[in-house]
């Protein structure tokens, strides 16, 4: 509290929508065991539009992507099973780590967005509860 | 409800269990840090340094003008536990903003309660408002840090210079203004996916090189410790200019987290032997020291 100072904000960060939210793998990112014991996760990529001959003999390029997993990696790709939402993996790889909760969902959110980014996973967010409203409204007047 | 005990910028305060600090500052004269339950923030404590007790029908005018003028809206004072304060709503949530000042750190205290979902715990509150207070030094001048599951006891003249904490790993090290005693507590979990050592040899292994060194293991209150003490080698140069400089370590696993519990003190001689002998680290996942 100040007199002069304007009241700070305070913080506004909110997981539970993030929480709520179900990784879906990609069907199309399959899996293969890497020479270092760790997991390789294979994902195609769309075709650039230059990705064609001639210019695919010329420059060199792969049309899939490639992410190294390490135990840790390999453990939350394994809980990434569709079914399950980001707080149920974040509190399965903190009871078998022995981690706060935040400090799982630190580092659970880290790779589930890196593998997002990567097209290995896929967001379904939760169903909002007042499009479900508005659907029930409509159905009724029907 | 249970609750867990935090000590930082020497304030105490009891929060609810799942409660954890997600941001923080260091700086004694001005600052703040953070708390989260599960889902959201919860309360932030911001403190400054201030020359003596505010007017606080003033400060609290004037405050709530601001808060206005910020969208804040359904603002009215209170009083609890010895705290001033303004409570109101904005934007769906619930804030209630309380505000004392401390007499022995000359420190201007606020706390501010989030409450989503307007569920406001009038109950909470009041509780932990009552107990926050401020952290005496001990009788030998050391001052106690309670955070991220580890109680310090450092030297008086050590502040944290650097607070690293990431997943499963806290590096806290407490260095005096000058820069050469300096205090590191570290707290390691995820010991099965690195830990391929005794920690014992882990101990050594991190260690700077020494000269005369020497381990020594013992039990102490169901723990396996393990020290490690010598002098630091140092160039000629360094030896002339700050003199000799001694290591002194001890580390151990506590059973109830399987995480490794790390201290280590450089300095001079007797400074480390005396931080060595009468500082300390414990572990709050085995309720050591819990008052």
């Amino acid at each position: 509290m100040s007199r002069r100072r304007a009241p700070p904000e305070p913080p506004r960060a909110d997981w539970r929508a993030m929480l709520a939210a179900r990784p879906v793998r990609n069907l199309a990112a399959k899996t293969e065991p890497a020479p270092d014991g760790g997991l390789w996760i294979i994902v195609r990529t769309a075709p650039a539009p230059w990705r064609r001959a001639p210019w695919k003999w010329i420059v060199p390029g792969r049309d899939r992507r490639r992410v190294a997993l390490d135990r840790l990696g390999q453990e939350t790709w394994g809980l990434c099973d569709g079914r399950r939402s980001v707080e149920e993996i974040v509190e399965e790889m903190s009871r078998r780590y022995r981690l706060s909760f935040h400090e799982a969902r630190a580092a659970v959110t880290a790779f589930i967005r890196e593998l997002v980014q990567r097209g290995a996973l896929a967001i379904a967010l939760p169903p909002d509860p007042e499009g479900a409203e508005t659907e029930a409204q409509d159905a009724s007047a029907r | 409800m249970n609750r867990r005990l935090w000590i930082w910028r020497h304030f105490r305060l009891r929060l609810p269990a799942d409660w954890e600090m997600l941001q923080f500052t260091r700086n004694p004269a001005v600052g703040r840090c953070a708390f989260a339950d599960r889902y959201a923030f919860r309360l932030e404590m911001n403190w400054r340094a201030v020359g003596g007790p505010p007017d606080f029908d003033l400060m609290l005018r004037d405050y709530t003008t601001r808060l206005r003028e910020q969208g804040h809206e359904h603002l009215r004072p209170v009083r609890r536990a010895g705290w001033r304060g303004v409570v109101g709503e904005r934007q769906g949530l619930a804030l209630s903003r309380f505000g004392a000042y401390f007499d022995e750190a000359s420190c201007l205290v606020e706390l501010v309660f989030i409450w989503p979902e307007m569920s406001v715990d009038r109950s909470l509150e009041q509780t932990v408002l009552e107990s926050v207070g401020e952290e005496p030094p001990d009788a030998a001048g050391r001052r106690r840090w309670r955070a991220f599951g580890m109680d310090v006891h450092v030297h008086g003249g050590l502040s944290p210079a650097r607070c690293r904490v990431l997943p499963g790993e806290v590096d806290w090290v407490f260095e005096a203004t000058r820069g050469r005693p300096r205090v590191r507590v570290r707290r390691i979990g995820l010991r099965p996916l690195w830990m391929r050592q005794g920690v014992d040899a882990w101990l050594r292994a991190n260690a700077p090189p020494l000269r005369g060194a020497r381990g020594e293991t013992m039990e102490r209150q169901g723990h396996a410790l393990h020290r490690w003490s010598g002098r630091l080698r140092t160039g000629g140069l360094e030896r002339l200019t700050r003199g000799p400089r001694d290591y002194w370590a001890e580390a151990w696993v506590c059973p109830a987290d399987d995480r490794l519990y790390a201290r280590e003190i450089q300095g001079p001689s007797v400074f480390a032997a005396e931080e060595g002998r009468g500082g300390s680290l414990r572990c709050t996942a085995c309720g050591e020291e819990d008052a």
